[in-house]
């Protein structure tokens, strides 16, 4: 499959010194330590549990149990290490593990989408990095415990490697590779400002627990009948507001704490988050983490559009986050799914913006509406969501004999429903450029999302009665990567044409050329290449 | 294969717009086909809300009520919907993509480039074996990039499935 001429054989007796030559090898025998630590961390909250649970019949016995839970872990995690093996070529990683059935897996590294580099605390300390390399149609190969300078070395290579093949340099050959230790220039896209975390509770996990707190605050406040001025002598009015104090204070640190907590989590998982592009510019780096270090590196290519999220209630303090959409693992299953990589998390907005249009300068281009008649349908459907909620809501007060609640529950539903509404309706949009596609969507999270347009696979148009009597259409492209289909709701009919007029364009015009990174263009039957190369030309 | 390509591509340069009706339509025995499978459907659902009433889990009204919609849908589905979905229900197939329409009370139209398509499944259900009937599924990178033809004659569909792997087999670039 390799197009690339080898001017050197490469015989398997010359083993450059970046790799552990071409034997297996364990392991660092380091995880030994690691093991037991990682499943004793895992026990300390069900310890924590049981001692809360106050004194059992049987005292101490209750931790029997778990205990040897724990051992029985730890004896795996050991198990796993002593039957666990790896080699290195220059054309794979190889893995051969399990204890009772033997599996070998290997991720050919002319396949290698990402490789991944954690290192948790522990491992942090003894020197040593997980490795996850992702291939092409296959499961993700785990190197759990090889030495950090081994990993960055093995990082480099495998990337470094899928690089020479894209750029099709006859000069340089395969085995003729740098040691890890040499770091390109890079171009930096993205790095976190700690002060950013101060975004991080504004969350609408966070907004509802505000909400559900402050209510279950003014509940017991109502309860207690504090305002009830008549009331005198029986309780002392000086006792019902120290209640109340109480109450307020309760309810202060419950908010304190989960914006402590929200802002600390945001800080130990992104700290130091870095988002970097190498000199080729063909792949991507996104490095994070304070005790346990990520660095995930992945193929440009395998990157066929960026989404701008802003969501509530961090938009309306002004922050945004960015995530990459990148094209499914898996060439041969269809029903692969694709995925997501975060190049952004809470930041603010002007920042977002400005990574995502320096993955994609057409990032920038201004959403036009998708007209009128979208906005008149998305108002028209969230009041009658609204109205429906709403008389669900009284239906349901009546029912309990609560109608004050119900129709107060229903009028809050039904202006709820309006308002998201609006926000669709308003933040509802597209724009088509060269060979881009951007669609923005979304109430609670407005989704600005920009595609290549050459990753889509298939376009669909669907119509109701009502849509067609409108003239407009709901346009529908399905992608390989990130959600798998992209819509654009309720736009004109004619323009839903020219849209997919152009994407198909673009669709036919980038098969007939070679691949950006000149890799030649891979038949999918090969049993039909006879047929085949009688048509081609 | 050559003169079954130019039969179904209508035109050789790229039209103003791909998103048209297709042109041709399924065999009419589908129409058969779907009818019985509604037919089938509603007479399960009846039975069962009968074997419920009659073992008084329900009260009498909920009984009408199932017994009364399922008689309707089977009705509905066995004398309307066959002949609205035929009507509905085309395909056509261009030197650079696949085009299908289908739907009931959404229309829905679907185009693959051939670029993109990953492999042509076809596939007969009993009640398709009876009519002599096949459904070809033309799958792509996305799972909802994923076209199906209901209801074709048999060697039509055998004919059209070998067709597109030949087509599409020429280019390559699945799109990921």
């Amino acid at each position: 499959m390799a197009e690339q001429p080898d001017p050197a054989p490469a015989p398997e007796s010359v083993a450059p010194s970046a790799d552990a030559g071409h034997q297996w090898s364990r392991l660092s025998p380091r995880m030994l330590l690691v093991h037991p630590v990682r499943e004793i961390v895992r026990f300390v909250p069900v310890l924590v549990g049981l001692f809360v649970a106050g004194s059992g019949s049987d005292g101490f016995g209750r931790f029997v149990g778990p205990l040897l839970g724990v051992l029985v872990a730890i004896v795996a995690g050991v198990g796993r290490w002593f039957t666990t093996t790896y080699r290195l070529t220059p054309e794979a990683v190889e893995v051969r593990s399990g204890l009772f059935s033997r599996k070998q897996h290997t991720a050919a590294t002319e396949r290698v989408r990402s490789v991944d580099v954690t290192a948790q605390p522990v491992q942090r300390v003894l020197g040593l990095a997980t490795v996850k390399i992702s291939t092409a149609g296959q499961d993700a190969l785990d190197l759990d415990g090889l030495p950090a300078e081994e990993a960055a070395d093995l990082r480099s290579r495998l990337l470094h490697h899928a690089r020479q093949l894209a750029a099709e340099d006859p000069t340089v050959a395969p085995n003729d590779v740098p040691t890890g230790h040499e770091t390109p220039p890079e171009e930096e896209l993205y790095r976190l400002r700690p002060k950013w975390a101060l975004y991080a509770p504004f969350t609408l996990g966070g907004l509802l627990a505000a909400v559900a707190v402050l209510g279950f605050g003014l509940n017991v406040v109502v309860e207690l009948d504090l305002w009830d001025s008549t009331l005198s002598g029986a309780v002392d009015s000086v006792q019902r507001w120290g209640i109340a104090a109480a109450v307020a204070v309760l309810a202060a640190v419950v908010l304190v704490t989960c914006v402590v907590l929200s802002i600390s989590t945001y800080l130990t998982s992104n700290w130091g988050f870095r988002v970097t592009r190498d000199a080729n510019g063909r792949s991507l780096h996104i490095a994070r983490g304070l005790l346990t270090t990520r660095s995930q590196s992945l193929e440009i290519a395998r990157v066929r559009g960026v989404e701008v999220r802003r969501g509530i209630p961090s938009r309306w303090v002004g922050a945004a986050s960015v995530r990459a959409v990148t094209s499914s693992t898996d060439t041969t299953d269809a029903a692969a799914t694709g995925s997501h990589a975060t190049l952004c998390p809470l930041s603010p907005l002007p920042v977002a913006e400005a990574t995502a249009a320096a993955l994609y300068p057409e990032a920038r281009t201004p959403v036009e509406s998708n007209g009128t008649v979208a906005v008149r349908r998305r108002y028209a459907r969230a009041a009658f969501g609204g109205v429906l909620l709403a008389a669900a809501a009284v239906g349901a007060g009546r029912w309990f004999d609560h109608l004050t609640l119900g129709l107060v529950g229903g009028g809050v539903l039904l202006v709820c429903s309006v308002l998201l509404g609006h926000a669709r309706a308003r933040n509802l949009g597209h724009a088509l450029t060269r060979h881009h596609l951007v669609s923005r969507t979304g109430a609670l999270t407005v989704a600005t999302t920009l595609l290549e347009q050459d990753a889509t696979v298939a376009v669909a148009t669907r119509q109701t009665w009502f849509q067609k009597r409108a003239g407009v259409c709901t346009l529908q492209v399905a992608t390989a990567g990130g959600g798998e289909s992209y819509r654009l709701l309720d736009i004109p009919t004619h323009r839903a044409e020219e849209i997919a007029d152009e994407v198909l364009r673009t669709v036919r015009e980038s098969a007939r050329a070679r691949r950006r990174d000149g890799s030649p263009v891979r038949p999918n039957w090969a049993a039909t290449s006879a047929t085949a190369s009688a048509r081609t030309g | 294969m050559a003169e079954q390509v130019s039969d179904t591509a209508h035109e050789l340069a790229p039209r103003p717009t791909v998103l048209r009706e297709p042109a041709r339509r399924v065999s009419p025995r589908a129409k058969w086909m779907w009818a019985l499978s509604e037919l089938i459907g509603a007479v399960i659902g009846a039975a069962i809300v009968t074997f419920v009433w009659s073992r008084d889990w329900i009260p009498d009204f909920w009984f009408h009520l199932g017994f009364g919609f399922f008689v309707l849908e089977g009705l509905l589905g066995a004398l309307v919907l066959p002949w609205w979905r035929y009507k509905v229900h085309r395909w056509e197939v261009t030197d650079d993509a696949v085009h299908t329409q289908r739907g009931r009370f959404v229309v829905e139209r679907r185009i693959a480039p051939m670029v993109r398509i990953q492999t042509v499944d076809t596939e007969r259900g009993p009640l398709a074996q009876l009519f002599g009937l096949s459904t070809v599924t033309v799958t792509t990178a996305s799972a909802s990039g994923e076209l199906k033809i209901e209801g074709l004659d048999r060697a039509e569909a055998d004919d059209l499935a070998q067709q597109l792997t030949v087509l599409a087999a020429v280019d390559g670039g699945d799109g990921t």
